[in-house]
Parts: C-alpha cells; sequence; structure tokens
C-alpha cells in the first residue's frame, strides 16, 4: 500500500469538527530516520492534524498506515504502543504528579522496571534541569523546564515516530534554541519525527523534507530546500 | 344537521320527562316520609380498608335504626366514595348538598378531601360531622357551626398521655423531641402545653428535621441532661430511630412516650431489646372491654362484611350514633337547620364513651389508650407486664 | 466531658459515612468532569441489595452450613457487585451519551437515574426478596410490606458484640478502605492513570492511557466504595430507608465541594468536618438539631465564595 521506507503515511484524510471541516484531502509522509516538518498559521489545522494521527480527533475519511501496516483503525492507545508519541506543550502536564511521575506515566507501557529506570537515566542525562526537578509537582515548572519534560515524556518510549507538536511555543527566544537543540540531537540520533510548527525558520533548520498547511489544507509538498525558496516563506513566522 | 340536532333534543326532553315520571313512581311507591343522610369516605383507592369499613359501620347503625321503629321516618343513607381525592370529594359532597331529602352528612377519613368539601357544606348550610379525619385545622370558630368532628384531632391524644406519664405515673424531669414539619410540631406544643399546664419546665426540648437520620447530637444531649422521661411527638421514622439510638447510647433508664404516628409495626425493625418499653398513645378504645364494643363486633360480624373492623370503624359507627342521636332530638320532621344545632348540643354515649362538642365543634371525648412495646410486640399496657409492676420504664 | 466524648464519637461514626459517599462523588467528578448525582442513592441501593441478599441467603439456609464471616463477606460482594453494575450504567446510560453536551446535561441525567433507583427500591424492593426468598422454600414469616416502609438493617458487624465494638468496626473499615484506595491510586498503575485522567484527560490519552477503559474501572471502583459506604450507613442507622439517598448524596457532594472536588483526601476532610459542625451544633447550641444541616450548608457555601478550590486544593493554573 505504501513505500516500506515511509514510518507513516497520511492518505486523503479529511476531519471536521461538528459540521465544520476541518482537514480536507491532507496526505503526509513522513520517511524513517528523518525530520519532517509541517508550517502552518495558527487555526491551519495544525493541532487537529497531529490529534488526527493518534485518533485523538477521529477522521471522516481517508487512510493511515505505519510502515505499511494499516492503522486506520486503531484506537488512541494501541498507535501510542506501536509507537507513535506525540509531545504537545499546549497539552500541558499532569500537574499535581511530580516530574518523576509524570516521566513514568510517559512511558506507561514499558513493564519491566529494570528497563524503566534506565530509561529514565538516560533521559536525566539528555534533560538535566529535570534532574533538578525530579520530586517537584509538574504544575510549579517554568514554560521552558514544562516543554522539556514534554519533549522527555515522549521520547521515554524511544518511539518509532516522534511527534513535536509546536514545541517553541511561548517560550523566550533562548529556550527555543535549546529546545531546537535537543531536537537536532534526537535527529542525529536517526529518529523518525514529524515536527509541527509555526516557527519556520527553526524548522527548516532541522527538518529535511517541509509541507505547508493552510486552511486545513496542503498546498505545498517538497524538500525544505525547494520550501525555503518558495512564495511560502515570504512571512517567515507563518 | 339541524335536523339531527333536533332529535337530540327531541330525545332529551323524552329523559328528561321519564326521569320525573320515575322519580314520581319512586316516591309515591315508599310509604311514608325519608330523611336523607351523606356519607363520604374512600371505599375505592389507596385508604379502601379504612373506608370501606367505615361505610359498612355507619350502614349498619343507620340499619339498626330504622329496624328499631324509633323514627317516623325511613333514613336513607347517600354513600359517596371519595376515593381520598380532593376533586371527587367536592363532586361527592355537591351531590349529598343538591338532594333536598339531606338534613345531615357525616364524611371523610383524608384531612385533604375534608378541607377541599367543608365550603360545600357551609354553602349549602347542611351539618356535616366529620368521623376520622384529624387534621387539627378542620374544625374552628370560622366552620362553625356547621362543621363538626367525633374523632379526637392528632393534638388531643396528648391529653390521655400526660395524664398517664405526668399524673399517674408522676415523672417531672422531661426531654421533649419532635420533627419541624406540622405532626411534629403541633404534637410538641401540645405536650409542652400540657407540661406547662402542670408547671413543669422541661429539662430540654429539640425539634430535628424531618427525615433526619443521625440523632446522636440530641441522644447526647439527652443524656448529659439527666432526664427521667422523653416524649416524641413524631412519626415511626424518627421515633424508632430515637429510641433505637438511646438505647445504642446506654441511655435505658428512662421512659420513652410518644403518639400514635410511631404506632406500627416498622417501630420494631430496631430490634426488640432495643425497641422494648416504647409506650405509645393511640386513639380509640379496647373494644371488647365494654359490652356496647362486644355488641357492635357480634354485630358487625354477622353482617358478613367482607373488610374487617379497622382503627376508624368504630369512629363512623359513634358519628352514626351521633346523627341518629339528634334526628331524635328534632321530632318528626328533621331539617337541616334543626339538625345544625341539634348536633352541637347533643350529649351521646355510645361505644367509646359521651360525645359532646366544644365551641369549635370538636369532640370533648377524646378516647384513646395506651400501648407498649414488650417483648417484641405492641400490647395495650393494661395488660402489659409494666402495668401490673413486673417490669419498669425506668427514670424512678 | 462525657457528653463530649459521646459527640466526638458520633461525628466519627457519621464523618464515615459521609465520607466515603464523597469520595465516591470526588472520583467520578475527576475523570469525567461532571457531577454524578446520584451517588446517595447508589449507595442506598447497595445498602438494600445487601438487606436484599441476607433475606434470601437466611431463607436458603446459607446461614446455618457456613460461618458467619463468609456469609458477611459473601453479602459485601453481593452488594458491591449490584453497585458496580449501577456503577457502570449511571456511566453508560446516563453520563457518556452526554460527555460532548453541555455539564448540566449529565447533571440532570444523574438526578434523574438517582430518582429512578429510588422509586424503584420503593416499588420493587419488597416484592422481589419476597419473591426471591420463597423460591427458595423461605420463610412464610417473611411480611409483604411496601419498600417505602422503614425496613431494618440486619446485624452484620459483631452480632453479639455491643455496640460500642460495632462503632469501632465502622471507623476501623472506613481508614482500611480509605487507605486501599490510596495505595491503589499510588501505587498502581490503574490508580495512577486514574489521577492522570483526572488531572489532565487529553494529555492522558497522548500518553497511551486507556481512557475509556480506566473510566470505566473508576466508575467500578466508585461504585464498590458506595456499596461499602451503604453498608456502614446500614450499619449505623439500623433502619433505612428507600429514599435517604437524596441527603447522604446532599451531604456526600457537600462534603466533596468541601474537600474540592477532584481531591480524594480533601473529600475524607470535608466528610468529617461537615459531620463535625453538625453533631456539635446540635450537642452544643440550646435547640441546635433543627439548624445543624443548615449551618453545615452555610459551612460549604462559604467555602464555595472563599476558597473554591478546596479545603486542600491547591490553585494551579498552568499558562502556556
Amino acid at each position: 500500500m505504501s513505500d516500506e521506507s515511509a514510518i507513516l503515511s497520511i492518505r486523503g484524510l479529511d476531519t471536521s469538527y461538528g459540521r465544520i471541516p476541518m482537514l480536507r484531502d491532507v496526505n503526509i509522509e513522513v520517511l524513517r530516520g528523518q525530520v519532517c516538518c509541517v508550517l502552518g498559521a495558527n487555526g491551519a489545522g495544525k493541532t487537529t492534524l497531529v490529534k488526527a494521527i493518534l485518533n485523538i480527533v477521529k477522521a471522516d475519511k481517508g487512510s493511515m498506515s505505519m510502515s505499511g501496516e494499516d492503522i486506520s483503525t486503531w484506537p488512541t492507545h494501541r498507535r501510542v504502543q506501536a509507537g507513535i508519541a506525540l509531545s504537545a506543550s499546549a497539552a500541558g502536564s499532569f500537574q499535581k504528579m511530580s516530574v518523576d511521575t509524570n516521566l513514568k506515566m510517559g512511558a506507561y507501557y514499558i513493564k519491566d522496571t529494570k528497563l524503566l529506570e534506565e530509561r529514565l537515566a538516560e533521559i536525566y542525562r539528555s534533560f538535566p534541569v529535570l534532574r533538578e526537578r525530579l520530586q517537584q509537582k509538574a504544575g510549579t515548572l517554568s514554560g521552558g523546564e514544562r516543554t522539556m519534560l514534554a519533549i522527555a515524556r515522549a521520547v521515554i518510549n524511544k518511539p518509532r515516530l516522534l511527534i513535536l507538536d509546536e514545541p517553541s511555543l511561548g517560550l523566550a527566544p533562548i529556550m527555543v534554541e535549546e529546545v531546537f537543540n535537543i531536537v537536532k540531537q534526537l535527529a542525529l540520533q536517526q529518529m523518525s519525527i514529524l515536527l509541527v510548527e509555526q516557527n519556520a525558520v527553526k524548522a527548516l533548520s532541522v527538518a529535511s523534507t517541509g509541507y505547508v498547511i493552510q486552511k486545513g489544507a496542503i498546498v505545498f509538498c517538497g524538500s525544505v530546500q525547494d520550501l525555503a525558496k518558495s512564495e511560502f516563506m515570504d512571512n517567515p513566522v507563518m | 344537521m339541524a335536523r339531527k340536532r333536533k332529535s337530540l333534543l327531541l330525545f332529551l326532553v323524552l329523559l328528561l320527562v321519564l326521569v320525573m315520571i320515575v322519580s314520581a313512581c319512586d316516591q309515591n311507591a315508599t310509604k311514608g316520609k325519608v330523611v336523607k343522610i351523606g356519607f363520604l369516605g374512600p371505599i375505592t383507592g389507596g385508604d379502601a380498608a379504612e373506608g370501606a369499613a367505615a361505610r359498612n359501620a355507619f350502614q349498619l347503625a343507620i340499619d339498626q335504626a330504622n329496624a328499631s321503629g324509633k323514627y317516623p321516618y325511613t333514613i336513607k343513607v347517600i354513600s359517596v366514595d371519595d376515593q381520598s381525592t380532593e376533586n371527587v370529594a367536592v363532586s361527592g359532597a355537591q351531590q349529598i348538598v343538591s338532594d333536598p331529602l339531606v338534613v345531615a352528612a357525616s364524611g371523610f377519613w383524608n384531612s385533604g378531601p375534608a378541607a377541599a368539601s367543608i365550603p360545600v357544606f357551609k354553602e349549602a348550610e347542611i351539618p356535616l360531622l366529620i368521623w376520622g379525619a384529624i387534621r387539627e385545622s378542620l374544625t374552628s370558630p370560622d366552620n362553625m357551626p356547621w362543621i363538626t368532628r367525633s374523632a379526637p384531632t392528632d393534638k388531643q391524644e396528648n391529653i390521655p398521655l400526660a395524664s398517664m406519664v405526668l399524673d399517674e405515673m408522676g415523672y417531672k424531669d422531661w426531654f421533649v423531641v419532635s420533627d419541624v414539619g406540622s405532626y411534629g410540631s403541633g404534637n410538641f406544643e401540645a405536650f409542652s402545653g400540657e407540661l406547662a399546664a402542670r408547671g413543669i419546665t422541661p429539662i430540654g426540648s429539640e425539634q430535628v428535621p424531618e427525615g433526619a437520620t443521625d440523632l446522636s447530637a440530641v441522644v447526647q444531649k439527652i443524656k448529659s441532661s439527666g432526664a427521667k422521661a422523653v416524649y416524641c411527638g413524631s412519626t415511626v421514622g424518627i421515633g424508632s430511630q430515637l429510641k433505637r439510638q438511646l438505647f445504642d447510647a446506654g441511655v435505658t433508664d428512662v421512659l420513652f412516650c410518644g403518639i400514635s404516628g410511631m404506632k406500627t409495626e416498622d417501630f420494631l425493625k430496631i430490634g426488640n431489646t432495643a425497641a422494648e418499653g416504647a409506650l405509645v398513645v393511640s386513639p380509640g378504645v379496647i373494644l371488647d372491654e365494654a359490652e356496647a364494643g362486644r355488641k357492635f363486633i357480634a354485630d358487625y360480624q354477622a353482617e358478613g362484611f367482607s373488610e374487617p373492623i379497622g382503627a376508624y370503624t368504630p369512629y363512623a359507627y359513634e358519628a352514626a350514633l351521633i346523627l341518629l342521636n339528634a334526628l331524635s332530638a328534632c321530632g318528626n320532621n328533621p331539617t337541616a337547620e334543626t339538625m345544625v344545632n341539634a348536633i352541637l348540643n347533643s350529649k351521646t354515649t355510645g361505644i367509646m364513651g359521651t360525645t359532646t362538642f366544644n365551641e369549635i365543634g370538636q369532640t370533648t371525648n377524646v378516647a384513646a389508650y395506651l400501648n407498649v412495646i414488650e417483648d417484641g410486640a405492641w400490647i395495650p399496657y393494661q395488660n402489659s407486664a409494666y402495668a401490673s409492676g413486673a417490669r419498669s420504664f425506668g427514670g424512678k | 466531658m462525657e457528653m463530649f466524648a459521646g459527640l466526638l464519637v458520633s461525628a466519627l461514626l457519621l464523618g464515615c459515612t459521609y465520607t466515603l459517599i464523597a469520595v465516591g462523588f470526588s472520583l467520578f467528578f475527576g475523570v469525567m468532569d461532571v457531577v454524578v448525582f446520584c451517588c446517595g442513592d447508589i449507595a442506598i441501593f447497595g445498602a438494600f441489595s445487601i438487606m436484599g441478599a441476607y433475606v434470601v441467603l437466611m431463607s436458603a439456609g446459607l446461614f446455618n452450613t457456613l460461618p458467619f464471616i463468609v456469609c458477611v463477606a459473601l453479602l459485601l460482594l453481593i452488594g458491591a457487585l449490584f453497585c458496580a453494575t449501577l456503577g457502570l450504567v449511571a456511566y453508560r446510560f446516563s453520563i457518556k451519551p452526554f460527555s460532548h453536551s453541555s455539564e448540566l446535561m449529565p447533571l440532570l441525567s444523574t438526578i434523574a437515574l438517582g430518582t429512578v433507583i429510588k422509586e424503584v427500591l420503593g416499588l420493587m424492593f419488597m416484592p422481589a426478596v419476597n419473591a426471591s426468598a420463597s423460591a427458595f422454600g423461605g420463610e412464610a414469616a417473611l411480611k409483604v410490606v411496601s419498600g417505602r416502609n422503614p425496613q431494618g438493617f440486619p446485624e452484620l458487624l459483631f452480632p453479639n458484640g455491643g455496640v460500642n465494638l460495632r462503632y469501632v468496626t465502622i471507623i476501623c473499615v472506613t481508614v482500611l478502605l480509605l487507605l486501599l484506595l490510596f495505595i491503589f491510586l499510588n501505587k498502581t498503575k490503574m490508580g495512577l492513570s486514574m489521577q492522570a485522567v483526572s488531572q489532565n484527560k487529553e494529555l492522558s490519552m497522548m500518553t497511551g492511557i486507556n481512557v475509556s477503559r480506566t473510566i470505566v474501572v473508576t466508575f467500578i471502583i466508585g461504585g464498590v466504595m458506595l456499596a461499602i459506604g451503604g453498608f456502614l450507613v446500614g450499619s449505623y442507622q439500623k433502619i433505612m430507608s428507600f429514599d435517604n439517598g437524596a441527603m447522604y448524596g446532599a451531604k456526600g457532594f457537600s462534603a466533596a465541594v468541601v474537600g474540592g472536588l477532584r481531591n480524594t483526601w480533601g473529600a475524607v476532610i470535608g466528610g468529617m468536618l461537615l459531620a463535625f459542625v453538625e453533631v456539635f451544633v446540635a450537642g452544643y447550641v440550646a435547640n441546635g438539631a433543627a439548624y445543624a444541616g443548615v449551618v453545615a450548608f452555610v459551612v460549604v457555601v462559604i467555602f464555595i465564595i472563599f476558597k473554591p478550590e478546596g479545603i486542600i486544593g491547591e490553585k494551579t493554573v498552568e499558562k502556556v
């Protein structure tokens, strides 16, 4: 059905909110080991797309497959279990739980306690700021720390596909820099990443292929080099 | 169309003529004079057991009177089923008062239908003697002289209870409890009044919300107050709960007494040991204690009615006796007008004692007797081990 | 002093009964964000199913063959089963169908369900119990009385041990149950996911928690808590009426509000606070019994106005 090298491929996806159509005929492919970015302005349908990939928003039409396996009918938890991890800073955190518990909730499907400890140790190495806040309630973290936590919570699963929904949202420039450094490191580790962003300049700096979404439809699809030259980049922050 | 209406009209006129002829025949056929009395009660519906038995007893008394030959006319009963429903009762009352031969009526087991129908009788100036509805406000100066009642009100029950526990048993240290509802506060006032009349100030008093289930705070208050007797003027829900919680808290050396709303089998569900010794007044008389009562039971049973004698059946019989007594006082031509005063001034000795009416038309005869729980059953106090001295209520 | 001690015990016992119902409210509110108003009725339903099962087990002769404690455990199990089923019914038929509409809809539909539960008890309890008891050739001494009459709750906690032992047991069972709930919520994966769903439903989905299964499990656990709550209410009160649910529901809900609706431990403190206010006002204010309930609700109103997040709830506003 789909190219074996694509970790995720979306074909003809339509969604709606009540009777209002949200996404129309969206086709996206994320290649294994690559960073693919989807750029779009506020309200273009980026978050809807992300939620549709996890079946949090139900699709009206279209199909979705993961490494060639059709996942269109899978419920959310099964998709997560199969290795799609979503980090959305807009979704917040489990405020009343400690940072440690938040991470453990992220690793919901890791049953092996030894493996879990190893993963946690890894996370604390990559995100030293979180180690300092280990027992602190997530609700008391700063914006940047929370974004780190959101990414760490997704990464702890070593997902087959990592979806980052607007990691730069609401962060000071210096924090944005730090977040994208992490994304770059993850990309270097050959993690397949779908990066959904408003900040086009930053996104293009890490991605290899790019899509542009406007009013719920994909209006551009191609390499980042082509995207950089296109008229969509006239306004770098979309 | 017009033709159809015309024929309908013709039919109605014919019907009217027929009715006139038939009723004329009826009057011709009956030798001598007829006097009619209305009876109202819940003959069908949820309260049918009480209502139908009362109707039987009422009819029994009238039949006995007709058979006695003491009356120079035939007495007929117009029996109306109010179905415990107000609007049915009102139309039944209208049916009764519209009959020109009706000189008096007796009615109602339910207070609601009674209250709704009273204006009909007042308007028509037909005297109504209430035999079984016990809401206090039914007899009042406003309703004089048309409305009288031969059953004691719920408040009046407190009088015989007070004379037993205050005068005969001599309890002085009281704690008075009731609920805040109309039944509860009516009893609360009535019993407090009885206490005040004897110069007793209760050690404490509490009114709890209706439907209250946790009375532990009240129980602790009673415990620490040192009261020797507890009065509960409420229904079985709160009454049994209070008795049980007193028992659980170890407050057993006190008299626990109360009002007829508690005298149901449900009281025993708190367990026999917890319920033991509850003293409760209930209206009426123990029929088989007196000759008149035994005769009533025998007569009633001889008729083979399907409904057994209920708590208010003797009251209906008694009401009929009062009306018959008033009829005798009115000579050969009783009218509604003469019956009004005859009822008010009557003095009737029937199966429940001697009935006279006070200034608002309420009976002064409060027939009531005491019951006590002994070994898991309600029995008349006078037959109990408490009356014989074998057991004691405590608090002495 | 003796009175003070007596009131203290009363307040503790009453608090235990309020607490378990309040915990039901807060569990349900946590995962569904709706006030399930029929919690009190579910608890009373549990007590009634235990009463009914008692009569049936009695007439089946089980109390003569099995040890008493086994029978009591069996009764509790039956009560828990009934309430868990009822919890699921509440979720499936009066909450889930309205999960996408206004918050008022499930509130109203659970109030309606509460009325249904109450009326079913009032109309069918005795006939159903009588019928099933006589199916076992049970004793004819069973009187056909209406389910609307007060019912006597059987003596199941140390029938020969006296009232103090019974009171101690009620308190111990409550504490034990809360302890178990605490361990469940914080040490098991299901408990943690219940907390997660309560704190952030969308994120829970993203994390891969099976949210609908978590909700179902919550309603089962809540139902079991309410069943045991009803059992303790029955054991304390001894006389149960089919319509007690509304009162316990109102008290449990108030306790949950005082504690902060989402906060299970707040519900415990709220239940105790409410019971203490009620009992001590009734105990120490002359003619206070009539006003104790009112004072308790005034406390609730004060909390809603000045500390809407509840007694130990913390204000955590996450800005994004």
